[in-house]
């Protein structure tokens, strides 16, 4: 009896040494469960809470993918946190084209999100160069033919809240860049009338978010993505 | 030598027991899926469902809209902020950039929200337009009931 104790007993042991040591060797993966079917990983960092950007592709090659990665994390602010961001791949998605601008977001896209961690959505998608590009809640829908600086000008808004600073726009709720007055600024840069409204002030001559030849976001949006990137581990 | 061994067993079956519940609930990661419609201002709820896979983390920004999840004892256990009204386009053909952000004033849009044990309902808040600048609540659906695994009855 006691024999037949002992030996049930090793067993259990052994399984349960065994299940301990596959479950810390494969932690990982089983915290990363739903990555496979559909989801590629294309840039991934060890830890938690990062910036998750999920790229779908509407007639884009695959190999666009790490292109847009690249430039990403080689522009400034980003190209200082590379280790905040993920970028995986979800498949392909469909675009519908609305008068002069592309929109990606739609009910299925968001759903095959879901196979990856998801935090930003971007569509690539291949349409003619003057169609615009998008920005919507969490996704920016992105014509590969516009200039590769249109994915910063975009994550600007989606990130950052950031304000166009051109006119004429539309100012967002809690964004920061577009000011009433010079003083706003806390004498952070110079002052320049037009940001968004023709009434309001903006704290850079020529920044990504109002010149298309631009890869700078200049010092107060840098300062603004930063403080959201700091929330990010 | 019995009450030991025992003893053994037991906390041999509670750590077996811990790594098919992590593991388990690793695997069973599900979130909320609301499809809602807006018009002129007034927000309405067409479909919600229970879905597997990965949500996005909350966003603690001052952004126009503010989505909480209520729980069964009145707390807000989660909350997320976005704007489902504005939508931008830009045109880069130029020097300056063109296009723009539009208002928009009929839109439908998707809210993700954890699955939790405790949710009740779920709420939007439009931040400071209410009366005297606190939130105004524009939306409200509950959300116990989503999914055919819900056993919690009202």
């Amino acid at each position: 009896m006691k024999k037949m104790v002992i030996v049930s007993l090793i067993i259990l042991i052994s399984i349960a040494l065994i299940s301990i040591i596959f479950f810390f060797l494969y932690w990982k993966v089983y915290q990363i469960p739903i990555i496979g079917e559909n989801c590629s990983i294309i840039v991934e960092n060890e830890g938690e809470n990062k910036v998750d950007i999920v790229f779908f592709t509407d007639g884009v090659n695959k190999n666009k993918l790490n292109e847009y990665a690249n430039f990403f994390l080689s522009s400034e602010p980003y190209v200082n946190y590379k280790k905040k961001f993920n970028f995986f791949y979800a498949g392909a998605a469909d675009c519908k084209i609305m008068g002069d601008f592309i929109f990606c977001y739609s009910k299925e896209t968001l759903k095959k999100s879901s196979s990856c961690p998801n935090d930003y959505i971007i569509v690539l998608s291949n349409q003619s160069s003057k169609i615009r590009s998008s920005s919507y809640i969490n996704l920016i829908s992105l014509n590969i033919n516009n200039p590769p600086n249109v994915i910063l000008h975009e994550f600007g808004h989606v990130f950052a809240n950031l304000a166009d600073e051109y006119t004429p726009s539309t100012i967002p709720s809690g964004s920061k860049n577009c000011r009433k007055k010079c003083s706003d600024f806390n004498n952070l840069e110079d002052c320049f009338e037009g940001c968004s409204k023709s009434n309001y002030q903006r704290s850079s001559e020529n920044s990504l978010m109002r010149i298309s030849n631009s890869d700078e976001y200049k010092k107060l949006n840098t300062l603004l993505i930063e403080e959201r990137l700091e929330k990010y581990g | 030598m019995d009450k030991k061994i025992y003893f053994i067993f037991g906390i041999i079956f509670l750590i077996l027991l811990i790594i098919i519940i992590s593991a388990d609930s690793n695997l069973k990661k599900e979130y909320i899926f609301l499809e809602i419609s807006y018009k002129n201002g007034n927000f309405s709820l067409i479909n919600k469902t229970l879905e597997k896979g990965y949500y996005p983390k909350a966003i603690i920004e001052n952004y126009e809209y503010k989505v909480n999840v209520i729980s069964d004892n009145r707390k807000v256990i989660y909350s997320t902020s976005f704007d489902p009204v504005l939508l931008f386009t830009d045109s880069f053909s130029n020097e300056i950039i063109e296009g723009g952000a539009m208002r928009l004033s009929e839109t439908e849009f998707y809210i993700i929200l954890p699955n939790l044990r405790t949710a009740e309902k779920t709420e939007i808040l439009r931040i400071g337009t209410g009366q005297n600048g606190e939130n105004e609540k524009v939306f409200e659906a509950e959300i116990y009931d989503v999914g055919a695994e819900s056993c919690r009855i009202k």
